[in-house]
C-alpha cells in the first residue's frame, strides 16, 4: 500500500485545442488535508474529474488509492467520498428517499455518524432536494459523502453557498475526520480562509501549471514581499531570479520573491538599500501573487 | 439490494413515469366504452403497439441523457458499482416495469372483455409476451441512444427515425419491389432493428413452435446487442455537466 493516496503524473488535458492542464505532478500523502487552489477555469474541477475517472486525460496518469483512475473498480469507488461542485443531487427526490438510495447503493454506511451529521445540520427529511437551499444541499451532499467512512474524501468547492456557521461546522467536521486514522482529504475551494484554516498542504494552479505545491507553513516562509527604499531611484533590474512581482515608484520598490534565501538577500544588499522591510502576507496575498501570469514555481523539491 | 435500488430508481426518477403508466392503463379502460366488433379490433395488437412499442420510447426518455446533462450521473457513477451494472439495472428496471404494466393491462383487458365482449382477445398471452419482448428491444435501443444524446432527444430521434424508416420502406415496397437493394434494406430492418414484424407474426400465431422460439431468442439477442453497445458507449463517455 502506497503512502500517497493521490498520485498525478505528468497530467495534460486539452479542451477544444486549449491546454487546461500542462504537465501536472502531484502527490497527496495519506492522512493529509490537501487544499487545491486556483482561479475560475484554472482546472481544479478537471483534475478531480480525471482523478475520479469521469473524464480521460489527454496525457499522463492519475492514481487514487493505488488504482489507476481510468480503471477504478467498484471496490475502490466504495472507499472514496465525493462531493461534486454544484451539489448535483437527484433534485426531485425527497431527502429521506435520496438518503435511502445512497445508503442502499453503498457498500458500507455509518448510521451513527450520519445521523449525528443530519442532526447537526438539521436537515429536513420530508422536503424535496430541489426545495433545499444551496447551503442545505451542500450539507446533505457532504453528509452522504462522509457516511460511507471514506478513506479519501474529495471535495469540490464544498463550502460554496454555506453561511459562516455552517462553514465553521464543516471545517470542524473535516478536522474530526482527519483525526480518524488514515483519512485523507483533497479539496478545492475559493474561500482561502477555509483552506488556510485546515489544509496541511497547498497546491495552486495557474496557467495550467501547478505553481505551488508545498506545506502551508513552508509556503508562507518561502514567498516574501519586501518594501525596499533606495538612496536614489530604485533600480529597474535586481538581477535576481524568481521575482514574482516587482513595482517601482521613485526610490521605493515593492517586490514579491519566491524561494527567498540568503543568496537572494546578499544580491539585494549589493544595491545598498536604505531600508528593507517585510510586508506580512496572508494566504490570499500569496494566492494573488502566485496566480499572476509570470509566476515561478514554489515547490518543496 | 443494490440492484433492486437501481431498478426502483428507474421507476422513481421522474414523476411523469408514474403518470405515463397510469394514463396508459386508463386508455385500455376508456377504449372499452367504444363498441368494437370482434373482427375489427384486436386487443392484443393494440397492446403490442400501444404498450410494446410506444411506451418504452416515452419511459426511457432521457434515461441517461438527463442524468449526464444535469450532473446527477456523478452521484451514480461514483457509487461502488460498475458502469455496466448501472446500465443493466436501469434496463432491467424498465423491463420489470413493462412486465408489470403488461400483466396489469392484460388483466384489465381480460376483465373488461369478459364483462362487455367488445373486440377480440385471441392469443392474448402471446401478444403480452411479444409486447414485452419488443418493449425490451425498444428500451435497450433508446437507453443506448440516451447515452450519447442530450436530455430527452433519444425519444424524439426514435419517433422521427421510425416515421422516416416506415416512409422509406413504403416507398421501396411501392417503387422498387423487385430491386435487390430494397431486399437487403428490408432484411436489415427486419433482423437488425427492433423485430416488430417478426414478433407481430409470432403473436398472431403464424409461426411454428421452433420458429417462435427462434424469434424469442432473436429478440433477446438484439436486446443484449443494443445493451452491449450502450455499455461500451457509457464506459467511453465523458460526464460533462451543467447544473440543473
Amino acid at each position: 500500500m502506497s503512502d500517497n493516496v493521490v498520485i498525478i503524473e505528468d497530467l495534460v488535458k486539452y479542451f477544444d485545442g486549449r491546454c487546461v492542464l500542462d504537465g501536472i505532478n502531484l502527490k497527496v500523502p495519506r492522512g493529509y488535508i490537501y487544499g487545491l487552489l486556483g482561479r475560475n477555469g484554472s482546472g481544479k474541477t478537471t483534475i478531480i474529474r480525471i482523478l475520479l475517472g469521469l473524464e480521460p486525460p489527454t496525457r499522463g496518469r492519475t492514481f487514487l488509492l493505488d488504482a489507476e483512475s481510468t480503471n477504478l473498480s467498484a471496490k475502490v469507488h466504495g472507499r472514496i467520498g465525493y462531493v461534486a461542485e454544484g451539489h448535483n443531487l437527484i433534485q426531485n427526490y425527497k431527502v429521506s428517499r435520496l438518503i435511502k438510495l445512497c445508503k442502499d447503493l453503498s457498500r458500507q454506511w455509518n448510521d451513527e455518524f450520519f445521523n449525528h451529521l443530519i442532526e447537526t445540520f438539521r436537515l429536513p427529511m420530508d422536503r424535496r432536494v430541489r426545495q433545499l437551499s444551496i447551503g442545505m444541499r451542500a450539507q446533505l451532499n457532504l453528509s452522504l459523502a462522509m457516511a460511507i467512512d471514506p478513506e479519501l474524501l474529495i471535495l469540490d468547492d464544498p463550502t460554496l453557498g454555506l453561511d459562516t456557521v455552517a462553514r465553521r461546522q464543516f471545517l470542524e467536521l473535516a478536522i474530526d475526520i482527519i483525526q480518524q486514522q488514515g483519512r485523507t482529504i483533497l479539496f478545492c475551494s475559493h474561500i482561502l480562509s477555509d483552506v488556510e484554516r485546515i489544509a496541511d498542504r497547498i497546491g495552486i494552479l495557474a496557467g495550467g501549471k501547478l505553481v505551488v505545491d508545498c506545506p502551508l507553513e513552508e509556503l508562507k516562509k518561502r514567498v516574501r514581499k519586501l518594501r525596499v527604499i533606495f538612496p536614489e531611484s530604485a533600480p529597474a533590474n535586481l538581477y535576481m531570479t524568481e521575482i514574482i512581482n516587482q513595482q517601482n515608484q521613485g526610490r521605493e520598490m515593492i517586490i514579491t520573491v519566491a524561494n527567498w534565501n540568503q543568496q537572494k538577500q546578499t544580491v539585494l544588499e549589493t544595491f545598498k538599500p536604505s531600508s528593507c522591510t517585510e510586508i506580512p502576507m496572508s494566504l490570499e496575498d500569496i494566492f494573488i501573487e502566485c496566480t499572476k501570469p509570470s509566476t515561478v514555481p514554489v515547490t518543496d523539491e | 439490494m443494490r440492484a433492486y435500488e437501481l431498478m426502483k430508481e428507474t421507476f422513481l426518477r421522474k414523476n411523469y413515469v408514474r403518470i405515463e403508466h397510469i394514463s396508459w392503463l386508463a386508455i385500455y379502460g376508456l377504449l372499452f366504452l367504444i363498441p368494437f366488433p370482434a373482427e375489427v379490433w384486436k386487443w392484443g395488437l393494440f397492446l403490442f403497439i400501444w404498450s410494446g412499442c410506444v411506451l418504452p420510447i416515452l419511459l426511457s426518455a432521457g434515461i441517461f441523457g438527463d442524468d449526464i446533462a444535469s450532473g446527477r450521473i456523478c452521484v451514480l457513477v461514483t457509487k461502488p458499482f460498475w458502469l455496466a451494472e448501472l446500465y443493466i439495472y436501469r434496463l432491467m428496471g424498465l423491463s420489470l416495469q413493462a412486465f408489470l404494466h403488461l400483466v396489469l393491462a392484460g388483466c384489465i383487458i381480460f376483465i373488461l372483455y369478459s364483462a362487455t365482449r367488445r373486440g377480440s382477445i385471441d392469443n392474448l398471452g402471446l401478444w403480452i409476451l411479444s409486447s414485452w419482448l419488443v418493449f425490451n428491444t425498444w428500451a435497450a435501443l433508446s437507453t443506448s441512444l440516451s447515452v450519447v444524446l442530450r436530455r430527452e432527444y433519444n425519444s424524439l430521434l426514435l419517433f422521427v427515425g421510425i416515421g422516416f424508416v416506415y416512409f422509406l420502406m413504403g416507398m421501396l415496397m411501392t417503387f422498387y419491389r423487385d430491386h435487390a437493394a430494397a431486399d437487403v434494406f428490408i432484411g436489415f430492418l427486419r433482423y437488425a432493428c427492433p423485430p416488430v414484424e417478426l414478433l407481430f407474426k409470432l403473436a398472431d400465431g403464424k409461426y411454428s413452435l421452433i420458429k417462435s422460439v427462434a424469434c424469442v431468442i432473436h429478440s433477446l439477442a438484439l436486446t443484449a446487442l443494443y445493451g452491449i453497445v450502450g455499455v461500451i458507449i457509457l464506459s467511453k463517455r465523458e460526464f460533462k455537466f451543467r447544473p440543473d
